[in-house]
Protein backbone atom coordinates (compact mmCIF):
# COMPACT_ATOMS: atom_id res chain seq x y z
CA UNK A 1 0.00 0.00 0.00
CA UNK A 2 1.66 3.53 -0.77
CA UNK A 3 -1.01 5.48 1.55
CA UNK A 4 -3.28 4.68 4.37
CA UNK A 5 -6.99 5.35 3.20
CA UNK A 6 -7.38 8.95 3.76
CA UNK A 7 -10.93 10.37 4.24
CA UNK A 8 -12.74 13.89 4.08
CA UNK A 9 -16.09 15.15 4.39
CA UNK A 10 -16.84 17.99 1.18
CA UNK A 11 -20.24 19.86 2.54
CA UNK A 12 -22.86 19.88 0.18
CA UNK A 13 -25.24 21.85 2.13
CA UNK A 14 -25.60 22.67 5.69
CA UNK A 15 -26.96 19.53 6.51
CA UNK A 16 -25.42 16.79 3.62
CA UNK A 17 -22.10 15.96 3.05
CA UNK A 18 -19.77 13.55 0.81
CA UNK A 19 -17.56 11.34 2.38
CA UNK A 20 -14.67 10.44 0.21
CA UNK A 21 -12.02 8.36 0.92
CA UNK A 22 -8.96 7.55 -1.04
CA UNK A 23 -6.77 4.87 -1.11
CA UNK A 24 -3.08 4.17 -3.55
CA UNK A 25 -1.79 0.84 -4.04
CA UNK A 26 0.59 -0.39 -6.47
CA UNK A 27 -0.97 -2.18 -9.34
CA UNK A 28 -0.17 -5.37 -8.65
CA UNK A 29 -2.35 -8.53 -7.82
CA UNK A 30 -0.93 -8.49 -4.07
CA UNK A 31 -3.04 -5.60 -3.63
CA UNK A 32 -6.56 -6.86 -4.90
CA UNK A 33 -7.97 -7.67 -1.06
CA UNK A 34 -6.55 -4.38 0.15
CA UNK A 35 -8.62 -2.60 -3.11
CA UNK A 36 -11.89 -5.38 -2.31
CA UNK A 37 -12.11 -5.03 1.50
CA UNK A 38 -11.85 -0.93 1.15
CA UNK A 39 -14.42 -1.13 -1.27
CA UNK A 40 -16.78 -3.53 0.41
CA UNK A 41 -16.21 -1.54 3.81
CA UNK A 42 -17.70 1.52 1.92
CA UNK A 43 -20.61 -0.20 0.63
CA UNK A 44 -21.18 -1.34 4.14
CA UNK A 45 -20.97 2.08 5.04
CA UNK A 46 -23.20 3.31 2.41
CA UNK A 47 -26.15 0.89 3.76
CA UNK A 48 -25.51 -1.57 0.91
CA UNK A 49 -27.24 -5.04 2.03
CA UNK A 50 -24.45 -7.58 2.13
CA UNK A 51 -25.75 -9.11 -0.55
CA UNK A 52 -25.20 -6.26 -2.72
CA UNK A 53 -21.89 -5.35 -0.73
CA UNK A 54 -20.49 -8.67 -2.16
CA UNK A 55 -21.31 -7.83 -5.32
CA UNK A 56 -19.94 -4.50 -5.27
CA UNK A 57 -16.93 -6.61 -3.65
CA UNK A 58 -16.58 -9.03 -7.09
CA UNK A 59 -16.87 -5.72 -9.46
CA UNK A 60 -14.37 -3.43 -7.88
CA UNK A 61 -11.77 -6.96 -7.77
CA UNK A 62 -12.58 -7.65 -11.68
CA UNK A 63 -12.22 -3.78 -12.77
CA UNK A 64 -8.61 -3.76 -10.77
CA UNK A 65 -7.93 -7.12 -11.74
CA UNK A 66 -8.73 -5.65 -15.55
CA UNK A 67 -5.92 -2.39 -15.01
CA UNK A 68 -3.77 -4.55 -13.52
CA UNK A 69 -3.98 -7.49 -16.17
CA UNK A 70 -4.05 -5.27 -19.13
CA UNK A 71 -3.68 -1.63 -18.67
CA UNK A 72 -0.39 -1.93 -16.98
CA UNK A 73 0.22 -5.75 -18.13
CA UNK A 74 3.27 -6.34 -16.28
CA UNK A 75 4.37 -2.62 -15.80
CA UNK A 76 5.00 -0.70 -12.85
CA UNK A 77 2.02 1.79 -11.62
CA UNK A 78 -0.19 2.62 -9.49
CA UNK A 79 -4.32 2.58 -8.62
CA UNK A 80 -5.73 5.47 -7.26
CA UNK A 81 -8.98 4.06 -5.84
CA UNK A 82 -11.56 6.59 -4.43
CA UNK A 83 -15.16 5.92 -2.95
CA UNK A 84 -17.78 8.73 -2.36
CA UNK A 85 -20.63 8.00 -0.02
CA UNK A 86 -23.52 10.49 -1.20
CA UNK A 87 -26.16 11.48 0.34
CA UNK A 88 -28.87 10.46 -1.84
CA UNK A 89 -28.12 6.43 -1.37
CA UNK A 90 -25.53 6.59 -3.97
CA UNK A 91 -21.65 4.95 -3.55
CA UNK A 92 -19.45 5.73 -6.25
CA UNK A 93 -16.15 4.02 -7.07
CA UNK A 94 -13.84 6.04 -9.35
CA UNK A 95 -10.42 4.01 -10.44
CA UNK A 96 -7.41 6.06 -11.59
CA UNK A 97 -4.61 4.34 -13.47
CA UNK A 98 -1.61 5.67 -16.14
CA UNK A 99 -1.96 2.63 -18.01
CA UNK A 100 -2.73 1.56 -21.51
CA UNK A 101 -6.24 2.60 -22.78
CA UNK A 102 -9.08 0.44 -24.40
CA UNK A 103 -11.94 0.30 -26.10
CA UNK A 104 -14.49 -0.95 -23.73
CA UNK A 105 -17.06 -0.95 -26.86
CA UNK A 106 -14.40 -3.75 -28.85
CA UNK A 107 -14.23 -6.00 -26.25
CA UNK A 108 -16.27 -9.34 -26.80
CA UNK A 109 -19.85 -8.93 -25.13
CA UNK A 110 -20.46 -11.70 -23.23
CA UNK A 111 -23.96 -13.62 -23.40
CA UNK A 112 -25.17 -16.28 -20.94
CA UNK A 113 -25.59 -19.22 -22.41
CA UNK A 114 -27.46 -22.52 -21.65
CA UNK A 115 -25.20 -24.93 -23.34
CA UNK A 116 -21.22 -24.98 -21.82
CA UNK A 117 -20.09 -25.62 -26.06
CA UNK A 118 -22.07 -22.31 -26.95
CA UNK A 119 -20.04 -20.32 -24.19
CA UNK A 120 -17.92 -17.71 -25.53
CA UNK A 121 -16.44 -16.62 -21.88
CA UNK A 122 -14.65 -13.39 -23.36
CA UNK A 123 -15.95 -9.93 -21.97
CA UNK A 124 -17.26 -11.60 -18.85
CA UNK A 125 -15.56 -9.03 -15.88
CA UNK A 126 -16.83 -6.07 -17.98
CA UNK A 127 -20.16 -7.66 -18.58
CA UNK A 128 -20.32 -8.40 -14.31
CA UNK A 129 -19.58 -4.73 -14.06
CA UNK A 130 -22.05 -3.37 -15.95
CA UNK A 131 -24.69 -5.99 -14.32
CA UNK A 132 -23.92 -5.05 -10.77
CA UNK A 133 -23.56 -1.41 -11.03
CA UNK A 134 -26.07 1.61 -11.83
CA UNK A 135 -23.44 3.32 -14.14
CA UNK A 136 -20.29 2.06 -15.63
CA UNK A 137 -18.14 5.10 -17.42
CA UNK A 138 -14.71 5.14 -18.84
CA UNK A 139 -12.98 7.52 -19.90
CA UNK A 140 -9.23 7.78 -21.12
CA UNK A 141 -5.89 9.94 -21.30
CA UNK A 142 -7.83 13.07 -19.10
CA UNK A 143 -4.89 15.40 -18.92
CA UNK A 144 -2.90 15.69 -15.70
CA UNK A 145 -5.68 12.71 -14.54
CA UNK A 146 -5.24 9.50 -16.63
CA UNK A 147 -7.84 7.23 -17.46
CA UNK A 148 -10.81 7.11 -15.07
CA UNK A 149 -13.56 4.38 -14.25
CA UNK A 150 -16.90 5.49 -12.63
CA UNK A 151 -18.85 3.44 -11.27
CA UNK A 152 -21.99 4.32 -9.41
CA UNK A 153 -24.33 2.09 -7.07
CA UNK A 154 -27.35 3.38 -5.81
CA UNK A 155 -29.35 1.69 -2.97
CA UNK B 1 -6.72 -19.73 -1.56
CA UNK B 2 -5.40 -23.11 -0.70
CA UNK B 3 -6.06 -25.78 -3.02
CA UNK B 4 -5.85 -29.56 -2.72
CA UNK B 5 -6.49 -32.64 -4.65
CA UNK B 6 -7.31 -36.02 -4.19
CA UNK B 7 -7.94 -39.22 -6.31
CA UNK B 8 -11.11 -41.22 -5.37
CA UNK B 9 -11.12 -43.88 -7.83
CA UNK B 10 -11.69 -42.57 -11.19
CA UNK B 11 -12.90 -38.90 -9.78
CA UNK B 12 -10.83 -35.92 -8.81
CA UNK B 13 -11.84 -34.06 -5.55
CA UNK B 14 -10.33 -30.32 -5.72
CA UNK B 15 -10.96 -28.83 -2.68
CA UNK B 16 -10.44 -25.00 -2.55
CA UNK B 17 -10.32 -22.75 0.86
CA UNK B 18 -10.60 -19.14 1.04
CA UNK B 19 -11.12 -16.67 -1.97
CA UNK B 20 -10.60 -17.39 -5.21
CA UNK B 21 -10.04 -13.65 -6.41
CA UNK B 22 -7.78 -12.02 -8.85
CA UNK B 23 -4.23 -12.71 -7.03
CA UNK B 24 -5.15 -16.67 -6.81
CA UNK B 25 -6.52 -16.90 -9.91
CA UNK B 26 -3.93 -18.53 -12.26
CA UNK B 27 -3.30 -20.71 -9.62
CA UNK B 28 -6.30 -22.50 -9.91
CA UNK B 29 -6.05 -22.34 -13.49
CA UNK B 30 -3.08 -24.07 -13.66
CA UNK B 31 -4.60 -26.56 -10.80
CA UNK B 32 -7.67 -27.24 -13.31
CA UNK B 33 -5.59 -27.09 -16.69
CA UNK B 34 -3.06 -29.91 -15.01
CA UNK B 35 -5.65 -32.36 -14.56
CA UNK B 36 -7.59 -31.95 -17.72
CA UNK B 37 -3.88 -32.53 -19.67
CA UNK B 38 -2.94 -35.95 -17.29
CA UNK B 39 -6.52 -37.08 -18.81
CA UNK B 40 -8.27 -36.47 -15.38
CA UNK B 41 -11.79 -35.63 -16.78
CA UNK B 42 -13.89 -36.41 -13.72
CA UNK B 43 -13.57 -33.87 -11.60
CA UNK B 44 -15.73 -32.44 -8.15
CA UNK B 45 -14.99 -29.35 -7.10
CA UNK B 46 -15.45 -28.81 -3.29
CA UNK B 47 -16.58 -25.52 -2.57
CA UNK B 48 -17.91 -25.87 0.64
CA UNK B 49 -15.01 -23.92 2.20
CA UNK B 50 -14.60 -21.39 -0.65
CA UNK B 51 -15.61 -17.79 0.10
CA UNK B 52 -15.43 -16.06 -3.03
CA UNK B 53 -14.98 -16.33 -7.07
CA UNK B 54 -14.30 -14.20 -9.56
CA UNK B 55 -14.96 -14.07 -13.39
CA UNK B 56 -11.12 -15.44 -13.96
CA UNK B 57 -12.30 -18.36 -11.63
CA UNK B 58 -15.68 -18.83 -13.51
CA UNK B 59 -13.89 -18.67 -16.91
CA UNK B 60 -11.51 -21.56 -15.55
CA UNK B 61 -14.59 -23.63 -14.73
CA UNK B 62 -16.38 -23.13 -17.79
CA UNK B 63 -13.24 -24.27 -19.74
CA UNK B 64 -12.63 -26.86 -17.87
CA UNK B 65 -16.52 -28.22 -18.14
CA UNK B 66 -15.99 -28.18 -21.93
CA UNK B 67 -12.95 -30.15 -21.87
CA UNK B 68 -14.50 -32.56 -20.01
CA UNK B 69 -17.64 -33.11 -21.34
CA UNK B 70 -15.90 -33.35 -24.74
CA UNK B 71 -14.28 -36.37 -23.41
CA UNK B 72 -17.51 -37.80 -21.89
CA UNK B 73 -16.20 -36.59 -18.39
CA UNK B 74 -18.10 -34.34 -15.91
CA UNK B 75 -17.15 -31.34 -13.58
CA UNK B 76 -19.51 -30.76 -11.08
CA UNK B 77 -19.54 -28.97 -7.63
CA UNK B 78 -20.30 -30.07 -4.35
CA UNK B 79 -21.44 -27.79 -1.27
CA UNK B 80 -21.80 -24.77 -3.08
CA UNK B 81 -22.07 -21.73 -0.69
CA UNK B 82 -24.57 -19.01 -0.98
CA UNK B 83 -22.12 -16.20 -1.89
CA UNK B 84 -20.78 -18.32 -4.65
CA UNK B 85 -24.32 -19.42 -6.15
CA UNK B 86 -25.01 -15.54 -6.06
CA UNK B 87 -21.87 -15.07 -8.40
CA UNK B 88 -22.85 -17.91 -10.48
CA UNK B 89 -26.07 -16.20 -10.71
CA UNK B 90 -25.00 -12.74 -12.34
CA UNK B 91 -23.61 -14.81 -15.21
CA UNK B 92 -26.22 -17.14 -15.81
CA UNK B 93 -24.30 -20.30 -14.61
CA UNK B 94 -26.48 -22.23 -12.21
CA UNK B 95 -27.63 -24.25 -15.01
CA UNK B 96 -24.45 -25.24 -16.19
CA UNK B 97 -22.98 -27.46 -13.71
CA UNK B 98 -24.43 -30.02 -12.04
CA UNK B 99 -24.37 -29.08 -8.25
CA UNK B 100 -24.58 -31.29 -5.10
CA UNK B 101 -25.23 -30.94 -1.66
CA UNK B 102 -22.13 -33.09 -0.54
CA UNK B 103 -19.26 -34.57 -1.69
CA UNK B 104 -20.66 -37.97 -1.31
CA UNK B 105 -23.39 -37.30 -3.67
CA UNK B 106 -21.22 -35.88 -6.38
CA UNK B 107 -18.94 -38.77 -6.14
CA UNK B 108 -22.00 -41.13 -6.58
CA UNK B 109 -23.18 -39.21 -9.48
CA UNK B 110 -20.04 -40.51 -11.25
CA UNK B 111 -20.97 -44.25 -10.48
Amino acid sequence: MLSVPLTRLVKVSDELSIMIRHLVVEAKPIQLSTLTHFAALAAEDAGFAPQQRDRIELVMDEACSNIIEHAYAGRPGTIDAYVEIRPNCELVIKLIDQGKSFEPESVARYLPQAEPANIKIGGLGLFLMRKVMDEVKFEFNIPGIGNRLTMVKRI
Amino acid sequence: MQITVRSLKHVELVTITGRIDGEAVHEFENELRGLIERNRRKIILNLAETEYINSGALRSMVSALKECKRSSGNLVLASVSSRVLDTMGLVGFNSLFESFADVVSAVDSFS
